[in-house]
């Protein structure tokens, strides 16, 4: 097979799989809200607004936007307007007690918090464990080993809300040395004083997060650094006398680095779908915050959207993830 | 390799068997819950608030904190009783109606009865017909709670216009506190009610009072500096010896009336600050009791939804991997799209879902089971159908075709015996997962379900912790459930290594 053979089945694949999470995602929140809990699905897509002045603007947006996404339409009409939608990414307005306006707009504006959040603290804990994975592959079977072994699987079995929340406890509240909100916090400050802010606000959620998602890489890591150091080129390097330093952080490390660079691949593609818990827990407006909160206060266009780019985004950092793969490695190709 | 074999390898593997014991741990607290556990999970005030575990009392910090205590007796012998100049009173040993009769007081309905006849006299205004004493030490910490009352049962009551009865305590320091009048002692004000619109004649009337368990401002009556407090802490916040008094009022009316009642049960109970083996919580919940009948949920969910998914994921996987074609297409399709499903996120709007719904709602754990089964069987599914395909080019295989076996000799006599390790190992690998999603849901939604579970507790000791943290740190409310669901999920981790090691020759001796 080709590069562009395979590259077609990858992209058809894609489509096939966001088709059908679409449905999913259509159909779940059709059943949902209608006959449960009785919302009119007018409202969905339309933006509260409130006030009275404004009631004739509501009405025409109202009309437009049932117009546009045919909500006055029978369900088959309605799904392939939703498809259509979705490629355009048209979310819809939100209707929950919190947000308003357009759900893209939303999205994008809370997006960058979760990025900043898991992509820091996923890059973090990666190169962390590369180093912690091989020293503890040198030191194995030592208390030192063993001890950093069991508190790193301690760490990973962890439920992310307790040692979040025990964070909160001690740090926040006891100490009272960080906030406890994270979005109350830094929502008061403006200009450069508000980066500072959020990244006062960030430490208690991202070492929450670091502490959690070290053990997996660490683990992976060590495994294969303990197959590395047996090999006989480290034994060659040993012998031309280098150092122990030298041998183990740039030979072992760069040897033992691809299944946990792998690991750490997914982990990104996964970046965007956020830690629910930890975002929910410490009041971090990112996209995992919003999909506890679009829940609790019924916005469920947002709740709709935000699962539709989650799974979008996964499926594509996969996708990237085996393209890679593919014209890096042919033997993938031709399976 | 024989079944007999396995076994022995498993025993001989340490981590296999620290979890393996691990587990059998939780499992018989989880099934054993009801002989375990003394009080309903659900039931209030086995103890006072913020309780800590008893044998936390011998870090200094805790030293001397009162367990529950009945600091009067129901023995009315042991009273000092004076009653009105022309009064008469008697004793008799009775059995109280059961209804009455709490058992946080006392463990039997066995009681005395007081039985006080007297005349009224005119224009006298309150008079007290009887008035007893008891004395009592209290030498522990103030409680966080005391609670007080007596039955009273109106014989006969004529031209008095009311009938109450009024309690007083008395501190060693000589103060006195009138617990009935003082307003902030109950949540609701304190009415010993008149006989007019209270205590029925010829019935036990049940008189119990509480002091408010909810921290609030009572500079205006504490010592200066204590500003956040419970009545109780600043009446109890002596040691030595208290006096409780307890008077039945009569009031007057023109004429000389009459007045015979019976008193039984007076008691004074402190709700103690430490209580079993894991404290209390903000309600006097016992915590123990939660924490072993949490376990269940726990144990329940992430066993059921393993096996679910792996027998899915094992049937699915096997005819994927054997027959190929359209089946093998589709499970390929359907595994991903599984595999970027959003996990928490879909199990978030399906428990609200279920919520919604009343009937859904009586069984929402086992609907979370079928959700996590039918999330994860695809990924079981993959790693069954690559063993499957693998096993299919071994030369045994390819042997037995040729010697005319169908393809169901094949799966059962060559086939599921070589994936029998990966369904054990998956079997205990995937459990974890899937109790540290249902202790998030629970988390996250406490208010989804009243089941005891760990994830609610920690929800729970969460909310109060942080809004009493300046008064209380309730560590244990906080600190053993995170620590079950840790040790649980580690256990399945490490059954499943071990598990795998013994399954796959490969890693073995590594």
């Amino acid at each position: 097979m080709g590069i562009k053979a395979y590259l077609a089945k990858k992209v058809i694949g894609i489509i096939i799989t966001m088709w059908v999470i679409a449905t999913i995602n259509f159909f779940l929140f059709q059943v949902m809200p209608f006959t449960l809990l009785g919302i009119n699905p007018e409202q969905w897509f339309v933006p509260i607004v409130g006030t009275q002045h404004n009631l004739q603007y509501i009405q025409k947006i109202r009309e437009t936007v049932i117009a546009e996404l045919g909500f006055n339409k029978p369900l088959d009409i309605r799904y392939l307007i939703y498809i259509k939608a979705m490629f355009t990414f048209h979310f819809g307005y939100n209707v929950g007690s919190v947000l308003s306006g357009p759900v893209i707009s939303t999205i994008g504006r809370y997006a960058p918090y979760t990025v900043l959040l898991l992509g820091g603290s996923t890059i973090v804990s990666f190169f962390i464990s590369l180093y912690l994975g091989v020293f503890s592959a040198h030191k194995r079977g030592t208390p030192v080993d063993q001890v950093s072994f069991m508190t790193l699987l301690f760490f990973y079995a962890m439920p992310s809300f307790w040692i979040g929340s025990l964070l909160i406890l001690i740090f926040a509240y006891y100490l009272k040395i960080a906030p406890p909100n994270a979005a109350a916090y830094f929502s008061s400050f403006h200009g450069l004083a508000y980066y500072a802010a959020v990244l006062r606000a960030m430490i208690l959620p991202f070492t929450s997060l670091t502490l959690i998602s070290i053990g997996g890489f660490y683990l992976i890591q060590r495994s294969t650094a303990i197959d590395i150091i047996n090999e006989d080129f480290v034994t060659v390097l040993k012998a031309k006398g280098l150092k122990n330093r030298s041998i183990l952080y740039k030979h072992v490390l760069r040897n033992a680095i691809l299944p946990t660079l792998t690991i750490f691949a997914i982990s990104m593609g996964f970046v965007l779908s956020g830690a629910v818990i930890t975002e929910t827990i410490f009041g971090w407006p990112g996209l995992g915050y919003w999909t506890y909160m679009a829940i609790v206060t019924e916005d469920f266009p947002l709740e709709q959207a935000i699962f539709f780019i989650i799974s979008l985004m996964v499926v594509l950092a996969n996708f990237i993830a085996d393209i890679s793969y593919g014209l890096l490695d042919p033997r993938i190709r031709r399976g | 390799m024989s079944y007999k074999n396995q076994v022995k390898l498993f025993v001989k593997n340490r981590m296999g068997m620290a979890g393996a014991f691990i587990i059998v741990f939780f499992t018989l607290m989880a099934v054993f819950a009801p002989f375990l556990t003394s009080n309903p999970p659900s039931q209030t005030f086995v103890a006072g608030p913020w309780a800590v575990p008893s044998w936390a009392t011998i870090i200094p910090l805790y030293s001397n904190l009162p367990p529950n205590v009945q600091a009067v007796s129901n023995n009315f012998n042991l009273w000092k009783i004076n009653t009105y100049k022309s009064a008469n009173y008697s004793v008799q040993e009775t059995t109280l109606p059961s209804n009455t009769v709490s058992m946080t007081r006392y463990t039997t309905a066995e009681a005395q009865v007081l039985t006080v006849s007297s005349k009224v006299p005119a224009g006298m205004g309150e008079v007290s017909v009887l008035n007893m004493t008891y004395a009592f030490n209290y030498q522990y910490k103030p409680p966080y709670k005391f609670a007080f009352g007596t039955l009273i049962y109106p014989i006969k009551a004529s031209n008095i216009s009311d009938l109450y009865v009024k309690f007083t305590l008395i501190a060693p320091n000589g103060k006195v506190y009138k617990l009935t009048s003082y307003t902030y002692i109950a949540s609701s004000p304190v009415v010993i009610d008149s006989l007019d619109n209270g205590l029925k004649m010829n019935a036990w009337n049940v008189i119990y009072m509480a002091s408010d368990t909810t921290p609030v401002v009572l500079s205006a009556f504490g010592p200066s500096g204590l500003t956040l407090s419970m009545p109780s802490m600043i009446i109890l916040n002596q040691k030595g010896t208290y006096k409780l008094n307890v008077q039945v009022i009569a009031f007057e009316s023109p004429q000389q009336g009459y007045v015979k009642f019976s008193l039984a049960d007076p008691y004074f109970f402190v709700y103690g600050r430490q209580y079993g083996l894991l404290g209390t919580d903000n309600n006097g919940r016992d915590l123990w009791s939660q924490f072993v009948w949490g376990s269940r949920i726990s144990i329940e969910v992430g066993l059921l939804a393993s096996i679910f998914s792996v027998a899915l994921g094992l049937i699915i996987g096997l005819i994927a991997g054997m027959f190929g074609g359209v089946i093998e297409e589709l499970t390929m399709r359907v595994t991903d799209v599984f595999l970027v499903i959003p996990f928490l996120p879909l199990a978030i709007v399906v428990l609200f879902l279920l919520t919604q719904n009343a009937f859904l709602a009586k069984s929402l754990y086992f609907w979370l089971v079928v959700l996590f089964a039918i999330l994860s069987w695809p990924s079981i599914a993959r790693v069954i159908r690559s063993q499957v395909l693998s096993l299919k080019e071994r030369g045994y295989i390819e042997a037995s075709k040729a010697l005319g076996a169908g393809n169901w000799h094949i799966i059962r006599k060559h086939i599921i015996p070589n994936v029998m390790g990966l369904v054990y190992a998956n079997l205990a690998l995937s459990v974890p997962g899937f109790i540290l999603t249902e202790a998030a849901l629970d988390f996250l939604f406490p208010g989804a379900s009243t089941t005891p579970t760990w994830g609610r507790m920690l929800s729970k000791a969460y909310d109060h912790a942080a809004s009493a943290v300046s008064f209380q740190f309730g560590w244990w409310w906080f600190i053993f459930p995170g620590l079950a669901i840790v040790l649980l999920s580690l256990a399945f981790v490490m059954v499943g290594y071990a598990l795998d090691e013994i399954f796959n020759p490969r890693l073995r001796g590594q």
